[in-house]
Formats: structure tokens, C-alpha cells, sequence
């Protein structure tokens, strides 16, 4: 059946309900049997209700995902990141909620009549013609996408019924002004706090750590001690600007090639500089007709009706030789040499100057005449450089295709050395100093370089790495030259170390006991033990200098009776008695502020209803999820 | 031959006798089954008309909801809620409507939608009707309203979000234990990387945690 619901809009009534009828019928067909036909199998990820989710949609998901974060990374990408299970299963996750919520507006029965539909249709404007909706364009350009109208139509009316949902909830939502002040009231509470620090040092002589106890240590955390393993490698490289280097161009080629494109420009350049001189020696004779030569001789379309005047302009407005003439050169009314730019020859009069005034830079007036030069008007010697250059990389490039071929091969087949490859590209093998995996100088800093480097086949069996391209036209191959494998420093290299690590831990341990004991005395009412300094008021915007963890724990705390007395480790090895003696509510917010938080609150309702819906969803609809169809396998 | 035609003879009779006995029931049975497609077509017909017909009245409602006038709005509510409640338009609508009425102070009818929503729309949207309502209640400071206004939402998937307006409820009343009860389920209950998580942690933190 190839008719659309589009076409039968435009019919009459009879038609279309004979062919609605028809259509429930087939509808119902084809979803018995696709629901017999492919049962859940091997390429079943997850069944959310009824549907499914396939490992091609998993893939699909995947692949979009590591481009935009490889869009977001550029070369810190690393593919290895979507390895993990949390990662996948967040994936995973992602699609199983963007089904639940085509189950959830089925299930809360947001459906779209086909009139809707139609006129949705009707209303794009890929399918219009002559500002209208035209059948044959609509008909064309499913079939030019290979989508039959019925599969697109059901596509756009999932789409509609899933956005009237959505958007029935998330731009209704809203908070009532308590809940907004309750936030506002939370978020900037400040609390008057005084603060006694018992560091650890002093107890750094009292601490004694036995030599049984470093050994202990020693022996249980061999990983802290563990150097990775190193290697040293060589590499060659071949790029494109080095096969281009290597070009030996013939001097008739740099000669034919100046021939035919620079040769002619060159002597229309020579005419226009005649011509500029001939001006310029008018404009000098007679400066006061400066206008008038403008008018008569500029091929400035855009100065030359007005007498060459280009009004005021800052620095920057202009290319550099003609700023530099009219900013650093030229006096006012002064009439300038040829100045020569990539449009042709100028000849300047610095007409006026406007100083700098309330913070406007600097602008100056001035007039010019231009004769067009075309900028490639080069004399041979030139433009000899530039055409070498460019010689060399037209040839270059169009050998590197093979040339990396060969390069890709050679490394490949005599894997056992670079030397074949180097010998006969003519490239030269460079050595590295030692280097830990993730720890590479350039170009083994390049993610897929140097995790082809510290493979299996390469370390230990010595073989080459593959081409692996670096940057675009840059390939590199590489191959270890000597391995150091992980090893364990020996306990009398890091025994000093531990010793001071442990007698750290230790007298930090001793301040705590000591400052827990002074905390208990607080509690119970002996305040005379602790002489605290003047208090000073925190919240969370004005930390007070307090580090995280202390302010965390003064603003958590209960304050059911003040003054309320806490200890906390300050992460630095002491210990910090506080005591909070005032909760200070803020002053009322400002309507700014007020509306601000209002759609913060409303912002996380929102989300906690959706949130909310969807786990309703899941719950009713019942989702299961097969994790192992989803796993890494390496190839 | 005349072997054959007795046999066929007597499986006519047979088959007359079977007829005559279960006519009834054969007939019964293709009348249902006629009865019930037709019902089920018919239903369907009516059920596509009402949809059509709760499409156009949205259309016209949408163009007076972006006007934001409350009085106008209710006028293009009530067709909506009256003539085609069963359809999800109807309560898409009540939802607008609600959130117009709020914002322009229009407490009663904010209330009138939600309430409207809770007894008669779609169900899947009544937990949320009910936390919009208890926001309107809290504004009224009608704090047991509000209460019990959320005590109705039975769905468990909702319960860190109720508790949290459950929790600004008990505080605005000024019952601070409660307040702090409640946002602690609010907390425990919410997803890890929720933003009523973060929310509610920092109102139970202003009043002091709960009690060790």
C-alpha cells in the first residue's frame, strides 16, 4: 500500500474512512508479525516493553557520542574512555529513556487525529511548491530518501505525540514564592564561627614508627612503589612537508611556471607603477587638485567619486603599509610616496586627525587615488620562492597517497625492523629517550601512537608498531629498541619515605586524640579548656578562608543548641576544634534574586517530575537490559 | 450408486438435524461478533471525532494562552475540559491554564484546573497535578491542604519529590522537625545526580541536619 495519509486528507470523506479502516487493519498486521517474526535474540540490547532497542542503535548511539566528545577533546581524545561498562551502560541508559518517553505519552495516551498530521506535513516547507504544499514534491522526496510515506508519517506522528507530551509538562512547570525564599533563606545562611586548630607537628617527635611497621607497609601497598614499565623506541616520520622538502625542481620548471602565470601580471604591474608615477608627480605639482586626480584617475570604486576621501578610521581599519603611511608617515595635507599594497599603488593625503576622546581611540582622515596592480605581479626573482613552494607541495601531494602506501606496507611486511622502510624512502630513524606509557615526548604524546607502542606485539615481540597517523599528512612508525619492565623499588630506597608518610599519620592521629578530648569536654560544658579567637561569619558564598572540608562540616552541622561544638581533620594532617555560636538568617533577597531562585526551583521540579515520569514509566512498562550485548570486546 | 446417495442423503439430514438443534447459537455468535466489531468500530469513530474536535478547540486555546489573560483563558478552557475531557488535550490544557493562573495570582483558578486535572485527566499526569496544586496551597498558606493534598500521590517514583515540598510545607508552618524529616527522605530517595538532591541537602543543612 503506497498511498499516504497526506493524499487521502485531500480526498473526499468516504474514501478516507474506507481507507482508515484498511489501514488499522494492515497497521495491526504488520506489528503481529514483526512481533512473532523477530523474537529477541543476539542483537537485542534492551526491551522496553514491546520495543526494542538493537545493537545497531547501540552503535549508532555510540559513534555519536565519541564524535561530539572527540569534537569537544580534539587530540586528547581517547577512544579508550568508551571501553568501560559505566560508560556504555549510560549509553544504553540514554536510549532506554528516550523509548520510555514514546511509552510514557502512549501510555498517557497523547495522541495526534491524521488531520493533524496532515497539516503538520503540510506545514513543512521542504515539501513546498510555489509557497504551497505540493503532493508530487512531498512524493518525490520521500522517494528520493528511500522512506515509504507510510513509514515517514508514522515516524512524524511518533514525534508529534511525543512532543506534545513532553512539552505539556516541561513548560508548565512553576514554584510558589515559599519554596523559592525556603532556597534563597538555605543558600545564604552565614554562621559565626571561631575556630582552634590543633596542628600536627608538635607531635611529630612523640610519633615513633618501628622499622616492623614501615617493612608492613612496604609489603602491603608494593603498587605505590611499583615504576612503571619504560621503553626506549625509535620512530620514522613521514610527512608531506618532508616529502616536499625533498622535491628537486628543475630551474626551466620555476621559469615555465612564472611564465604563465606571473609573467603578464608582472608587466600590468610595471604599467600601473608608470601610470602611479605619472599621477603622483600631478598630485605633487599641483596638491590642491588632489580631489579632482581622484576623481579622474582612482580605481577606488568606493572613494573615487567622493575625491578619494575615505573619511575617519582607527588603527586596524586599513592593511598595514597604507596604516603605516597615514598613522606614523605622513603630516597633515602631506602628499605620500607610492605606497604599494596588495590592491595596487596608492598615493595618500593625511587630511585630518581626531585625538583620542572619552576612551574613542585615535582616528584619522584621510584621502587616496589608487591604480589597481594585480597582486600577483611579481618579478622573477620574486617570485621564485613562492613558485619552488608551491612546485614542491603540487608534487609532493600528489605522490604522498603512494608514497604512504609504501611507507604502511614496508613497516607491515618486514615488521622486524624500521631500517627497509627508512633505506628506501630515504628517511632517517630517530631514537628516543625512555619513556613511561602515557608519558611520551612528541610524537608519542599522540594517544593512538603511543598505545600502539606499549602493545603486547610491540614490546615483546619487537615488532613494528603500525602507520599510525598523527596529524593529518603525518605518519609515524615505531618500534621498541630496549624494554625496562615494572619494577619494585627496593625497601631501602623508599624507606626514609614511609617512615616520614607514617610519623605524619601518626602525630596527626595524636592531634585528633587530643582534640577529641578537648571536643568531649566542650560538649559536656567545660568551656575553659579552649581559648577561641574572635568569630568571624561564613556561608557559602564567603568561605572566610576556610578550606572545603571544614566549611562543609560547619555548614551541615547541627545547630538544635548553640553553641554547637565540632571537630573536623582539615586534610592538611591537624586537627580543627569549631564552635558555632550564631546562625545568622540573610537579609531578604532582592526581586532579582528572588526571580532568579524561583527558576531554580522550578528548573529542578521540573526535572524531578520528568525524572519522576520516567522511573514511573519504567517501572510499569518493565525494562530489561542485556549488558553483555553491549560489552567492549577487543578485536 | 444408490449406496452412495443413501450415505449422502443421510449426511444431509445430519447435517439438517445439527442445524436445526445449534441455529441458535450460530446465530448468536456471529451476532456478538458482528455486534462487537461494529461497537468497536464505532468506538473507534467516535473516540478519532473527539480527538479531531479536542485538536481544534487546543488550536484555538494555544492562540489565547499566548495572550496570558486569565479571564480569556478560562473561556478557552472550559470548552476543552466540557466536551472532550477523555483526551490528553484536555489535560495538556488544564496544565497551561494552571501555571497562567498562577503566575498572574489567580489562585482559585490555578486550583480549579489542577483539581479538575486530579479527579478527571489523564492519570499519568495526576502525581504532577498534585505537586503543582500543593505549590499553589503553600502560596495560599494553606499548609494542611497542602499536606494532604500530597499524601495523595501514591506513586513511588514521586516520593523524593513530594517529600521536598512536604518539607517547605512543614517549614513554612514552622514545624522544623518535620521539615527536616521530610527533606531527608527527599535526599535519600533522589536520584544520585539529581537537582532536588542538591536542593533539598542544602535546606536540610540551613536547619541543621537531622538530629544524631
Amino acid at each position: 500500500m503506497s498511498s499516504s495519509l497526506v493524499f487521502s486528507f485531500a480526498r473526499s470523506k468516504i474514501v478516507q474512512v474506507i481507507f482508515f479502516s484498511v489501514l488499522v487493519v494492515s497497521f495491526a498486521f504488520v506489528g503481529i508479525e514483526a512481533y512473532f517474526t523477530t523474537p529477541a535474540g543476539q542483537d537485542t540490547v534492551a526491551e522496553v516493553g514491546s520495543q526494542r532497542i538493537t545493537t545497531a542503535e547501540f552503535d549508532q548511539a555510540l559513534r555519536q557520542q565519541q564524535d561530539r566528545i572527540r569534537g569537544m577533546l580534539g587530540p586528547n581524545f581517547d577512544s579508550r574512555m568508551f571501553e568501560s561498562k559505566e560508560a556504555r551502560m549510560q549509553i544504553v541508559d540514554d536510549l532506554v529513556n528516550q523509548k520510555l518517553i514514546v511509552v510514557a505519552a502512549e501510555r498517557a495516551g497523547a495522541s495526534v487525529s491524521d488531520v493533524a498530521l496532515a497539516e503538520q506535513i503540510a506545514k513543512m516547507p521542504d515539501f513546498h511548491e510555489g509557497g504551497k504544499f505540493s503532493a508530487d514534491k512531498y512524493a518525490s522526496i520521500l522517494k528520493a530518501n528511500g522512506r515509504p510515506p507510510k513509514v515517514f508519517e508514522a515516524a512524524m506522528r511518533k514525534d508529534m505525540e511525543r512532543t506534545l507530551f513532553v512539552e505539556s509538562v516541561t513548560r508548565t512547570g512553576f514554584a510558589s514564592g515559599v519554596s523559592a525564599e525556603l532556597f534563597v533563606k538555605a543558600m545564604d545562611q552565614s554562621r559565626e564561627v571561631s575556630l582552634v586548630t590543633i596542628p600536627a607537628d608538635p607531635y611529630l617527635t612523640e610519633a615513633k614508627i618501628s622499622a616492623e611497621r614501615v617493612k608492613a607497609y612496604y609489603d602491603q601497598n608494593k603498587a605505590e612503589f611499583t615504576v612503571p614499565e619504560q621503553v626506549r623506541a625509535e620512530y620514522v616520520e613521514l610527512s608531506l612537508d618532508a616529502l616536499a622538502g625533498a622535491e628537486a625542481i628543475a630551474p626551466e620548471d620555476v621559469k615555465k611556471a612564472y611564465d604563465s602565470g606571473y609573467a603578464a601580471k608582472h608587466e600590468e604591474k610595471l604599467a600601473a607603477r608608470k601610470k602611479a608615477e605619472e599621477v603622483l608627480s600631478k598630485a605633487r605639482k599641483e596638491p590642491k587638485r588632489f580631489a579632482d586626480l581622484a576623481r579622474e584617475y582612482s580605481q577606488d570604486p568606493g572613494s573615487a567619486q567622493s575625491g578619494g576621501s575615505l573619511g575617519a578610521f582607527g588603527k586596524g581599519a586599513m592593511v598595514k603599509p597604507f596604516e603605516d603611511a597615514v598613522f606614523n608617515k605622513l603630516k597633515v595635507d602631506q602628499i605620500s610616496d607610492l605606497v604599494e599594497t596588495d590592491f595596487g599603488f596608492h598615493i595618500i593625503k593625511l587630511t585630518g586627525i581626531k585625538p583620542k576622546k572619552d576612551g574613542v581611540e585615535e582616528q584619522r582622515e584621510a584621502s587616496h587615488i589608487l591604480i589597481s596592480a594585480p597582486k600577483e605581479g611579481k618579478s622573477f626573482e620574486q617570485a621564485k620562492a613562492e613558485i619552488e613552494r608551491n612546485l614542491r607541495r603540487d608534487r609532493a601531494g600528489k605522490k604522498f597517497a603512494e608514497v604512504a602506501q609504501v611507507f604502511s606496507d614496508r613497516v607491515f611486511e618486514q615488521s622486524g625492523s624500521l631500517k627497509p622502510v627508512a633505506d628506501e624512502l630515504k628517511l632517517a630513524i630517530r631514537a628516543t629517550p625512555w619513556m613511561g606509557k602515557g608519558m611520551g615526548f612528541p610524537p608519542f604524546n599522540n594517544p593512538k601512537l603511543s598505545q600502539a607502542l606499549f602493545s603486547d606485539e610491540v614490546l615483546k615481540n619487537k615488532r613494528n608498531t603500525e602507520a599510525v597517523e598523527i596529524a593529518p599528512n603525518v605518519l609515524v612508525a615505531a618500534r621498541a629498541v630496549e624494554v625496562k619492565p615494572a619494577e619494585i623499588r627496593p625497601l631501602a630506597s623508599v624507606e626514609a619515605d614511609i617512615q616520614r608518610k607514617l610519623q605524619r599519620e601518626e602525630a596527626g592521629k595524636l592531634a585528633q586524640a587530643e582534640g577529641e578530648k578537648k571536643l568531649k569536654a566542650l560538649k559536656e560544658g567545660v568551656e575553659a579548656t579552649v581559648t577561641w579567637p574572635a568569630p568571624l561569619a561564613v556561608s557559602r558564598q564567603k568561605s572566610g578562608a576556610l578550606n572545603p572540608q571544614v566549611l562543609d562540616q560547619v555548614l551541615k552541622a547541627s545547630v538544635a543548641k548553640l553553641p554547637a561544638y565540632l571537630g573536623v581533620k582539615d586534610g592538611q594532617g591537624g586537627y580543627t576544634l569549631v564552635r558555632i555560636s550564631k546562625i545568622i538568617d540573610p537579609p531578604a533577597p532582592d526581586a532579582a534574586t528572588l526571580t532568579s531562585l524561583r527558576q531554580r526551583t522550578e528548573q529542578a521540579l521540573l526535572q524531578e517530575e520528568l525524572a519522576a515520569l520516567l522511573a514511573h514509566a519504567r517501572k510499569e512498562t518493565g525494562v530489561k537490559v542485556r549488558a553483555s550485548a553491549v560489552e567492549f570486546k577487543p578485536q | 450408486m444408490a449406496v452412495y446417495d443413501l450415505e449422502e442423503q443421510e449426511r444431509i439430514d445430519a447435517l439438517k438435524d445439527w442445524w436445526e438443534s445449534n441455529r441458535a447459537v450460530v446465530l448468536g455468535v456471529a451476532g456478538v461478533v458482528v455486534a462487537s466489531l461494529a461497537g468497536y468500530f464505532g468506538w473507534q469513530a467516535w473516540r478519532h471525532s473527539q480527538l479531531v474536535k479536542a485538536e481544534s478547540l487546543y488550536t484555538e486555546f494555544s492562540k489565547v494562552a499566548d495572550l496570558r489573560d486569565p479571564a480569556k483563558l478560562a473561556g478557552a478552557t472550559a470548552p476543552l475540559l466540557e466536551q472532550t475531557p477523555g483526551i490528553f488535550h484536555a489535560s495538556s490544557a488544564a496544565l497551561i491554564a494552571a501555571k497562567t493562573a498562577f503566575e498572574a495570582k489567580d489562585f482559585a483558578a490555578a486550583r480549579k484546573n489542577l483539581e479538575w486535572l486530579i479527579d478527571k485527566g489523564v492519570e499519568s499526569l495526576r502525581p504532577i497535578a498534585r505537586i503543582r496544586l500543593a505549590q499553589v496551597l503553600l502560596e495560599e498558606k494553606k499548609y494542611d491542604e497542602a499536606l494532604k493534598t500530597l499524601d495523595g500521590v501514591k506513586e513511588e517514583a514521586f516520593t523524593a519529590l513530594v517529600s521536598d515540598v512536604k518539607g517547605d510545607v512543614h517549614m513554612a508552618k514552622g514545624s522544623k522537625d518535620e521539615a527536616r524529616l521530610a527533606w531527608q527522605t527527599a535526599v535519600d530517595k533522589a536520584g544520585e545526580r539529581s537537582a532536588i538532591k542538591q536542593l533539598s541537602q542544602i535546606k536540610l543543612d540551613s536547619v541543621g541536619g537531622v538530629a544524631k
